[in-house]
């Protein structure tokens, strides 16, 4: 079966999505939008196919079984509107939460942001340029009042059906001073769908603005995520992304933070439960574009049976950014023998006012600390479950908001215990 | 002497020449000649020696090479210390100091405790023979034998030929190094002036008593601390 | 600048050059032609000339690794190099025997002194060919082979044939590939089981020639129980166009032997400095690579240990300094083939005016392997607020009882140790070659005395007008 764009009435020929003629038939069928939108559509497209052409060896793949990614095997676009579901804690009109379909009618030129930022660009150029061509769905945030921790926007991704792909293009910005809590939930509704989301996000922080978000990833053991966004740091705002990667067969990850303006800080911290076949292929970009600028990375990955982390970051200083406090730190714990854990951490210092570091470790549990467990009457898997569970605290402290950091902890043990 | 944030370290700074100070108003002379927007490396061969409140870690420099280096500083050409004469020196005063010789051979102040950095100080003190020392908080982090040898070698130094402002919160310190004078400094000013005994009613009367009795105070200049 | 004349005038104790006249020259540019030629100096034997063919083959198909390395590779024009070029003359044993303008340059370099002082044996290459090749009496009678490529391969095939071209093969790189088609001159080494040398053996790699490439090849063949160093260092003059310098050393520590390999890299700054080393290590083997990186224009030197044995260790110990114009690309790599394998990384740099040092690392431990360790720590001195520092490392691990660390750090002389250091009365320029000095000092100590000392100098010339 073929995808349907909802606002159409005629059926879609039977061209895969990542055929031209596929393509050309979409863009006719959408004709109406604004001319904008179009334009950019056919940009994406177009950058899409020609990426495709070229066959280099790409570095930003290092590491990545990067077949597992292949979009070979899908056949056609999800059904519109069942991929995404959002839910606003607050009332408040001044927090503008919408659905990317309905404003593409309604408000298009409040979408511009969406032609203008640009995504992460860290390897995965064929999502990101057909999330770009295709994306009728998504959310979009613009804020101009703060909201509560304890009403958080919750947005729900749904995990397609196998052999289909949804398209999500986000918009979040906020205004100046504005903080905003928002809770992003990645959802299987049975643990038999197995399709792949490609889920692009971009993000634009005004002056002393406050993004607290929190991501808990629970998709099918057959479901594939491909998440990229990219994070535009105004001056003396801050960004707080925390990320659950719990479930799904892979998860690709890229994440940019760009420290636009003096006084911005950035602070992402990651967890991955793997599981069986369970990968994450993590790339990671801080980008120092200003002086008097912090950020600070950290990735942990618990790993057991066969399952696969690759974690590659950068840190990347730019000349003119002085005064700069840059850290990334990626941690491994593998649990079994076939467990794999690459890590590329990577640093390019171009100012000399830094501080500036990355470490990487990669160990078991140590054996003394398990006897010390076991020696008390705990089970050896309890205590195996206890010290992971320890080894991961680290993020989750880093989680300022304590409802957040509540909410967080009681994913992280449900997935251990289930 | 003065209470917190009132510009004791800042002043002793700004006379070492300090790069992060910029003057703006006043004079510092050294011998009468002015030494203000001198290098802090001309000011100490000049010989005005700063003991520091927080005294930087330098990895990898040994002491001995450190002290040797500023001690060749002050020597005109290829006229540079004998290695012999000065490791004889440095271990005699090292042994005064109740220093370990096996220090010298370890990195300038790097994971030194509190009392290992301020022994190191008047170690420097003694061998580069300044005529002028300010020694900034020396007494802090001391417990009682470091405060006692450490002044020991304080005291040493004292004579007709060379002048020391010791700045302190504390009375404690001036039971061991016995002042010719105390001044006390209030928001950048010296407000007081007077003998030992007036760190003693300080002490026992705290700083509040100064602000209230000194309303109208008679700033002076640094020029004229002790020589004792 | 403060003052650069010390600097220039040390420039200078390398930067000069005797005309010479070779009887042996292929000629400007690389063809099937040159290769054949090269061989047949040689008097080589085909299953050499057919490894030569291969390799040249290989290294037309690689592409330049620009995908990942910087693109000033680009500006190496391999037509324009000169790969062969000899005197024509047997090396050397005494240095009465060596022609004129060659002696006067090793004297010069002081190169003759240092083996009457603490050596157990030298060779001294120019351009392409050893000029100058002499070990201890009694080392010769325990059995130590200390000869040059051609020779090793000529007369002791037995010997060194088993091992060439295995630790790095011909298709590794694409500058390997190119040293393996045009390769003449480096040592041969062999020690004999048991054999310790208590004084190291010492290459000196002298360029005298313009648009001159050197291709030099080491071997290095440590039998069991054994224990060997070696050391290397090498100048070039400054000419107006720059300077192929690719070699490929291949080490291999049998069992329980041990092998330290000491390079002093001083290339002008016009040398491209491509360098393959590698090492097997077997069983309790030893290996360390410690290494120093002042000179060149680029330098792509990546050394590393294929862990082969049980308990096997390797290290890698590396100082760079990158100055205005230089580019200096080093690390390590760490290949864990058996149980209970450790190694170990230490990389300092230090990146004056534009300079800029990157490491590059890999560190790959396999599933199936217990109990193996590695630990890298890479520090980065920034000294000017231009100059520019990388860090990227590779890590690979499988399996639960395998460990892996890596840190790295970035700094830079604070404001307030120059005070400090000021206040005492040292200059400023001093107080910040002092702390540099102190940065290095740790790494600096694992050189033998006599190259620690130079080495403390270069740095204090490298320092000199880089603050002001």
């Amino acid at each position: 079966m073929v995808g349907l764009a909802k606002s159409s009435t005629l059926p879609m020929p039977s061209f895969q999505f990542h055929q031209p003629e596929f393509f050309s038939r979409f863009s006719e069928l959408r004709s109406w939008e604004p001319g904008w939108l179009v334009d950019f559509r056919k940009d994406c497209w177009e950058a899409y196919a020609r990426s495709t052409a070229q066959k280099s060896k790409d570095e930003r793949w290092r590491f990545s079984p990067r077949s597992r990614f292949s979009m070979n095997r899908l056949e056609s676009l999800a059904e519109n509107g069942e991929s995404l579901s959002v839910e606003s804690g607050s009332s408040d009109p001044s927090i503008a939460l919408s659905l990317l379909d309905r404003l593409i009618l309604d408000e298009p030129h409040s979408l511009v942001e969406l032609a203008k930022i640009e995504g992460p660009c860290l390897g995965a150029d064929d999502f990101q340029n057909l999330t770009g061509a295709y994306a009728e769905s998504g959310y979009v945030v613009r804020a101009k009042e703060s909201n509560q921790a304890g009403n958080p926007i919750v947005i729900e991704h749904h995990e397609p059906a196998s052999s289909k792909i949804a398209f999500h293009h986000n918009l979040i910005v906020l205004e100046d001073n504005v903080e905003l809590f928002l809770i992003e939930k990645f959802v299987s509704s049975s643990n038999r769908l197995g399709g792949t989301l490609s889920n692009l996000l971009k993000v634009r922080l005004g002056s002393g603005a406050r993004l607290h978000r929190l991501v808990l990833q629970n998709f099918s053991d057959q479901g594939t995520l491909v998440e990229m966004e990219n994070f535009e740091i105004g001056k003396d705002a801050s960004l707080h992304s925390a990320n659950l990667h719990l479930g799904g067969a892979q998860t690709r990850v890229e994440s940019k933070g760009v420290l636009r303006e003096p006084g911005s800080h950035f602070a992402y911290g990651s967890v991955f439960v793997g599981k069986n076949e369970g990968l994450l292929d993590q790339r990671t970009l801080q980008v120092h574009a200003a002086p008097h600028c912090t950020s600070d990375l950290l990735c942990k990955n618990v790993l057991r049976n066969h399952s696969k982390s690759v974690f590659s970051g950068l840190i990347k200083v730019e000349e003119k950014a002085q005064f700069t406090d840059a850290y990334q730190t990626n941690r491994n714990l593998l649990l079994d023998p076939e467990a794999k854990a690459d890590s590329l951490p990577g640093l390019e210092i171009l100012a000399n006012e830094v501080k500036c570091s990355h470490g990487a470790t990669t160990s078991r549990i140590n054996p003394q600390e398990l006897f010390y467990l076991q020696s008390r009457g705990l089970p050896q898997s309890l205590s195996q479950q206890l010290i992971a569970l320890g080894f991961m605290q680290e993020v989750l402290d880093g989680i300022a908001n304590e409802e957040l950091r509540a909410l967080a902890r009681s994913e992280l043990d449900k997935s251990f215990t289930s | 002497m003065g209470p917190n944030g009132s510009g004791k370290s800042t002043l002793a700074k700004v006379m070492a020449g300090h790069p992060d100070y910029e003057v703006t108003a006043g004079a510092v002379t050294l011998d009468g000649h002015s030494i203000l927007g001198l290098e802090p490396d001309e000011i100490s061969r000049l010989g005005l020696f700063l003991a520091f409140q927080y005294p930087m870690e330098v990895p990898g420099v040994s002491i001995a090479n450190f002290i040797r280096a500023a001690r060749n500083s002050r020597l005109e050409g290829e006229d540079k210390v004998n290695a012999v004469d000065f490791y004889k020196e440095l271990y005699a005063q090292m042994d005064e100091l109740g220093m370990d010789r096996k220090f010298t051979a370890r990195s300038l102040n790097d994971g030194f405790s509190g009392g290992e950095k301020k022994r190191c100080e008047i170690l420097q003190m003694s061998m580069l023979n300044p005529k002028y020392c300010i020694l900034d908080e020396t007494d802090s982090g001391l417990d009682i034998d470091a405060l006692r040898v450490v002044s020991e070698g304080v005291n040493k130094m004292r004579g007709s030929q060379r002048g020391i402002l010791v700045i302190t919160h504390y009375q404690r310190l001036l039971e061991y190094i016995v002042p010719d004078f105390v001044h006390v400094m209030v928001d950048g000013k010296i407000v007081r002036t007077g003998g030992k005994e007036l760190a003693v009613e300080l002490e026992e009367r705290g700083y509040d008593w100064i602000r209230q009795t000194c309303l109208a105070p008679e700033p002076q200049t640094i020029t004229s601390t002790s020589n004792g | 600048m403060v003052s650069s004349t010390q600097l220039e005038v040390d420039r200078e104790k390398g930067n000069f050059h005797y005309d010479t006249e070779y009887a042996f020259d292929a000629g400007i540019g690389l063809s099937e032609d040159v290769v054949r030629y090269i061989s047949n100096v040689k008097e080589e034997d085909s299953w050499l000339l057919d490894f030569r063919l291969k390799a040249l083959q290989s290294f037309c198909k690689k592409p330049l690794p620009t995908h990942w390395a910087t693109k000033d590779l680009e500006n190496i024009n391999f037509d324009a190099i000169r790969y062969y070029l000899a005197k024509g003359q047997q090396p050397s044993r005494t240095w009465e025997e060596v022609p004129d303008e060659i002696k006067q340059t090793f004297e010069r370099l002081g190169i003759p002194e240092q083996e009457r002082k603490f050596l157990a044996g030298v060779e001294a290459q120019f351009d392409s060919e050893a000029a100058y090749s002499r070990m201890k009496e009694d080392l010769e009678k325990q059995g130590v082979l200390f000869v040059g490529s051609t020779q090793g391969l000529k007369e002791y095939p037995e010997v060194f044939k088993k091992w060439f071209g295995k630790v790095i093969p011909i298709s590794d790189n694409k500058f390997s590939a190119l040293n393996g088609a045009v390769f003449s001159g480096g040592s041969f080494i062999y020690v004999p089981p048991g054999v310790k040398l208590a004084q190291p053996l010492q290459a000196y790699f002298r360029i005298n020639a313009e648009n001159f490439g050197q291709f030099e090849r080491t071997l290095i063949i440590a039998d069991e129980g054994s224990e060997v160093m070696y050391m290397e260092g090498c100048t070039a003059p400054k000419f107006e166009t720059s300077t192929l310098h690719s070699a490929v050393v291949e080490l291999v520590a049998l069992k329980g032997a041990k092998i330290q390999y000491v390079t002093v890299q001083n290339w002008s700054n016009n040398v491209f400095n491509l360098v393959t080393k590698r090492a097997f290590a077997e069983e309790e083997a030893e290996v360390r690579w410690i290494d120093c990186n002042i000179g060149s224009r680029l330098t792509m030197k990546y050394p590393g240990v294929v862990l082969r044995g049980r308990k096997a260790r390797g290290e890698v110990v590396s100082i760079a300094l990158a100055n205005d114009g230089q580019h200096q690309d080093t690390g390590a790599k760490m290949v864990h083939a058996a149980d209970e394998t450790t190694s170990n990384v230490v990389s300092k740099s230090i990146s004056i005016g534009r300079g800029r040092a990157s490491y590059r690392g890999l560190v790959q431990i396999p599933g199936h392997l217990r109990g193996c360790k590695n630990n890298t720590e890479c520090d980065a001195l920034l000294i000017n607020s231009n100059s520019q520092t990388d860090t990227y490392p590779a890590i690979s691990v499988q399996g639960d009882d395998n460990s892996v660390q890596h840190e790295a750090s970035v700094s830079k002389v604070s404001a307030e140790q120059i005070f400090y250091m000021q206040q005492r009365g040292l200059g400023e320029a001093e107080a910040m070659s002092l702390c540099v000095n102190g940065f290095v000092n740790d790494l600096i100590r694992e050189f033998p005395m006599e190259y620690s000392v130079e080495l403390k100098r270069l740095i204090d010339l490298e320092m000199e007008g880089s603050v002001g």
